[in-house]
């Protein structure tokens, strides 16, 4: 008795909508650049068809924007981003050569947790933070 | 122990509560899963889609009627951020490992989706409420308690008409066989179909119809030896009677031995007689010749031919369409027995009722044992076992009692409160029916 009567609550309780835990579905797609609106680096949204690494935010960010536009970018085209992990980036072009704003631009984009060195043309810069 | 049928209702009821569970239950959660996947599946693909048509990170565009946006910048909300405690701690943990992922939470009964995906130093999140899914999966609930009670009468009612289907034969069978434990050779049950009830219905006939032949030869074996007995038993008679004659003549023991010889000739004679009117009743021979009879009367006539004065009577005066030879022998039995065994004064009353006269026998005697009341009118029965011969033939009570069945009347045995036996004879006043 004392079983089918749990039984019945068991069933009872089971109807409904029950919470859940987390459901994880395909990778999140789209990259984050940092642009120049006002003098200042802001995050834009560039969407994606894949997973898209901090190095392919780089590229995207070196493509530079369509001219017109609300936002600027002191990125040079050549940029030729070549690494990227938590501590430094590497790009082909001279970082020295590179304007506050670019650096600023660059490292926000790489989204490293902390300050990033800056290394391209033989020379290097920084460690630099993304400004908040 | 439970009846075969409660048996048989709950094994029913179990076998179609459990079937109706299962299907019902599983129905109902398949449904319900197939709701709440699509609603989440479209509401991921519209969170995606929104924030893959964003630029700038605006919460307002994941926002819209039905739910609301969250978008973290390093952890901190954009703008409002009533909405951060919504959003689960585990799902941010799902979130940073870089899927899109989604939770159902429920709170306070209402059920909603959070869903959240991270881009960079980017998160966003948006939640709407699954209401709409909540009222339809319970609207399901709703049905699948419907049709699984339902199920659950419907089955109940089909379990009670196949358990009465099972157990009308046994029932049948049952009434049959205390039919013929109560006396009625006859009976018979209707065998139906030839499953194993009706197996065991036709086994109880074969056996009713041979112990019917067995009892059918011995009582035509006692018929034919009372038959055949009857002729010399009518010659010696005709011989006692000289023997009577003689017997004060001869020496004192061959005159006590021609007394004894009489007297045994005559109680051999009565039981005889006796033997055949039980046998003429059992053969089912013995027929009613009715007729109206003033039943004071013939009560009276009964006592005077047997010259049993001293028998107080309170007869009222009665008419009634009864066969007087049989009521003499009923009376003269009952009078006799009371006689016998009782103690004086034996008294008879007779008094009506409407459709029956009714004839009481009393006596002031010790009355009867109660354990002997079942059987007193059982042939060659004797109440008192240290008196192994009886005046009597011991069948008289047997045969007053067939003849007052043979009236469709009754003859019962009882005690009065103050002591005393009392046999009451109810006979229907206006004959046989």
């Amino acid at each position: 008795m004392k079983r089918s009567l749990v039984l019945v609550a068991l069933l009872i309780a089971g109807c409904g909508v029950q919470p859940t835990e987390p459901i994880g579905g395909s990778r999140a797609k789209g990259a984050v650049i940092y642009l120049v609106q006002d003098g200042e680096v802001t995050p834009v949204l560039r969407p994606t068809r894949h997973e898209s690494s901090q190095l392919s935010a780089l590229e995207l960010l070196a493509q530079g924007v369509p001219p017109g536009g609300l936002y600027t970018t002191e990125v040079p085209h050549d940029l030729g981003p070549k690494s990227v992990d938590d501590k430094t980036v590497a790009v082909t072009v001279d970082v020295t050569t590179l304007s506050t704003m670019a650096v600023a631009q660059i490292v926000c984009t790489a989204a490293a947790p902390g300050p990033v060195t800056l290394q391209g043309g033989g020379q290097t810069r920084g460690p630099v933070s993304c400004p908040d | 122990m439970r009846s075969l049928r409660t048996r048989l209702l709950i094994a029913f009821a179990l076998l179609s509560g459990v079937t109706a569970a299962a299907v019902a239950g599983a129905m109902y959660g398949q449904a319900r899963n197939v709701i709440l996947e699509k609603a989440q599946d479209s509401a991921v693909r519209q969170f995606t889609e929104r924030v893959a048509a964003m630029t700038v990170p605006d919460p307002g565009a994941l926002s819209d009627r039905d739910s609301f946006g969250v978008i973290l910048y390093r952890g901190r909300p954009l703008g409002d951020d009533q909405r951060v405690p919504d959003i689960p701690r585990e799902l941010r943990d799902k979130v940073a490992t870089g899927v899109v992922a989604w939770q159902r939470v429920v709170h306070d009964g209402q059920a909603g989706l959070v869903m959240g995906m991270r881009l960079s130093d980017l998160e966003f999140y948006s939640g709407r409420h699954l209401s709409d899914e909540q009222d339809s999966i319970r609207e399901l609930a709703l049905l699948a308690w419907v049709i699984g009670i339902g199920s659950l009468v419907l089955s109940g009612f089909l379990a009670w008409l196949a358990a009465n289907s099972v157990l009308r034969p046994v029932r049948d069978l049952d009434a049959a066989a205390r039919r013929l434990g109560e006396g009625d050779l006859t009976t018979r049950v209707q065998v139906r179909g030839g499953d194993e009830l009706a197996g065991v219905a036709q086994t109880f006939n074969t056996t009713a119809a041979a112990l019917e032949k067995q009892v059918a030869d011995a009582r035509r074996f006692v018929a034919d030896v009372s038959h055949e007995l009857r002729t010399p038993l009518a010659a010696m008679t005709a011989v006692t009677d000289v023997l009577d004659e003689e017997a004060p003549h001869l020496t004192e023991d061959a005159g006590k031995a021609a007394t004894l010889v009489s007297q045994e000739t005559r109680n051999l004679t009565r039981l005889v007689n006796d033997l055949m009117e039980v046998s003429r009743f059992d053969s089912g021979a013995a027929t009613l010749a009715l007729d109206d009879v003033d039943v004071a009367e013939a009560v009276t006539a009964t006592l005077r031919a047997r010259r049993w004065t001293d028998v107080v009577t309170d007869l009222a005066s009665l008419t009634a369409r009864v066969d007087p030879r049989r009521l003499d022998v009923i009376v003269a039995n009952l009078v006799g027995n009371a006689l016998k065994h009782g103690a004086a004064p034996v008294s008879v009353t007779l008094r009506g009722e409407p459709g029956w006269v009714i004839i009481e026998v009393t006596d002031h005697g010790p009355g009867l044992d109660p354990q002997v009341l079942p059987q007193v009118f059982d042939r060659f029965y004797k109440a008192d076992t240290a008196r192994t011969r009886s005046e009597g033939s011991g069948l008289g009570l047997a045969i007053a009692w067939e003849n007052a069945r043979l009236h469709d009347g009754t003859l019962t045995a009882g005690n009065r409160p103050d002591g005393g036996a009392v046999f009451t004879l109810r006979l229907p006043s206006g004959g046989s029916r």
